[in-house]
């Protein structure tokens, strides 16, 4: 959640109610799962709960970006394009 | 310290606030959630930054939060029982409507008739016995068809259980039929020579004989379907 909220540059913040609701979203679609691995033993909580992305996961994450790519692309076509005089009469 | 005790405290409300979300939700995120909400709360407390507002925000978020899944639980509902839905809006009407008869127009019409000819009460009380046993099977029935639709949202419906529910709607609406048939020709018998006009309670009799054999025969193609679907689907899975 901190993280989320640092990358935005504090223009995102995420609650417990909305990050839960996701995961379980992702559970459900199939895109992420729980993990045995623990990440930090050091300072692991023996309640903390893990989780994973799966190969479907991250197809879908893949896809996700390619479409951004393209969105971005399209974009800085249009800008470029409005950035050069028009002649007409 | 004054912020650990108002991090349990609002911990505890937390706890409380959970219990809203629908069940599998809470039994499987209940405790994580809770845990974030402390963890983020002492983090608060430990940057020293004001702990009141935020918990507040944590509220209204997972508030709204709990909002989305239960009408995401309810659309869901929904759309499982979309089909079954009307079925099961029908069957209730029909059980309404029966039990408003059996309560309160069918004791007045026959203490009225009782009044009339004190002599042959007995008769018109065991007319009355008959109609509420034939009541009590069709409730039966009833409860039996809402145990089918039951299974089929289940995706049961070729199960032994939907077979057993047919069974028994089957043998009701039987039993209904010939209890009916019964009663016409019992009125039939002690209405002759007397010149009384039986004409009505026939043609009723009649129109509910003729509707416990059409549920009758429906329940048995339809018990029939499932049987072979049943056999066919053991066959494919050997």
């Amino acid at each position: 959640m901190r993280m989320v909220e640092e990358e935005s540059h504090g223009k995102v913040k995420m609650g417990p109610g909305t990050l839960y609701g996701s995961l379980g979203r992702m559970m459900e679609a199939g895109l992420i799962r729980e993990s045995d691995r623990k990440v930090d033993p050091e300072l692991d909580d023996e309640r903390r709960v893990y989780y994973k992305i799966t190969a479907l996961g991250e197809a879908a994450l893949a896809a996700e970006l390619e479409r951004y790519r393209e969105v971005v692309a399209v974009a800085r076509r249009k800008q470029r394009a409005s950035s050069v005089p028009a002649y007409g009469i | 310290m004054a912020s650990e005790a108002f991090i349990r405290r609002s911990r505890d409300w937390y706890r409380k606030l959970i219990r809203f979300y629908p069940k599998p939700y809470r039994e499987r995120f209940g405790e994580p959630m809770e845990q974030t909400f402390t963890d983020l709360c002492r983090e608060r407390v430990s940057r020293q930054e004001g702990l009141f507002r935020f918990a507040l925000w944590m509220f209204i978020e997972t508030s709204a939060a709990i909002l989305r899944e239960n009408c995401n639980r309810l659309q869901r509902c929904a759309m499982n029982r979309g089909s079954t839905l009307f079925l099961r809006l029908v069957l209730s009407l029909v059980a309404i409507g029966a039990l408003t008869v059996c309560v309160l127009p069918l004791p007045r019409i026959v203490s009225q008739e009782a009044a009339k000819t004190p002599q042959t009460a007995y008769q018109i009380y065991f007319f009355m016995l008959g109609a509420y046993v034939m009541a009590a099977l069709f409730f039966f029935a009833l409860y039996q068809a809402f145990k089918l639709l039951a299974y089929i949202d289940r995706n049961a419906t070729f199960s032994h259980s939907s077979v057993q529910a047919l069974r028994h709607i089957k043998r009701s609406a039987n039993i209904i039929s010939l209890l009916t048939v019964m009663g016409i020709v019992t009125v039939m018998v002690l209405s002759a020579g007397k010149g009384e006009d039986t004409a009505g309670v026939i043609m009723v009799g009649l129109v509910m004989t003729f509707a416990s054999i059409v549920a009758s025969a429906v329940a048995d193609v339809l018990q029939k379907q499932v049987q072979r679907g049943i056999e066919a689907g053991r066959g494919s899975s050997e």
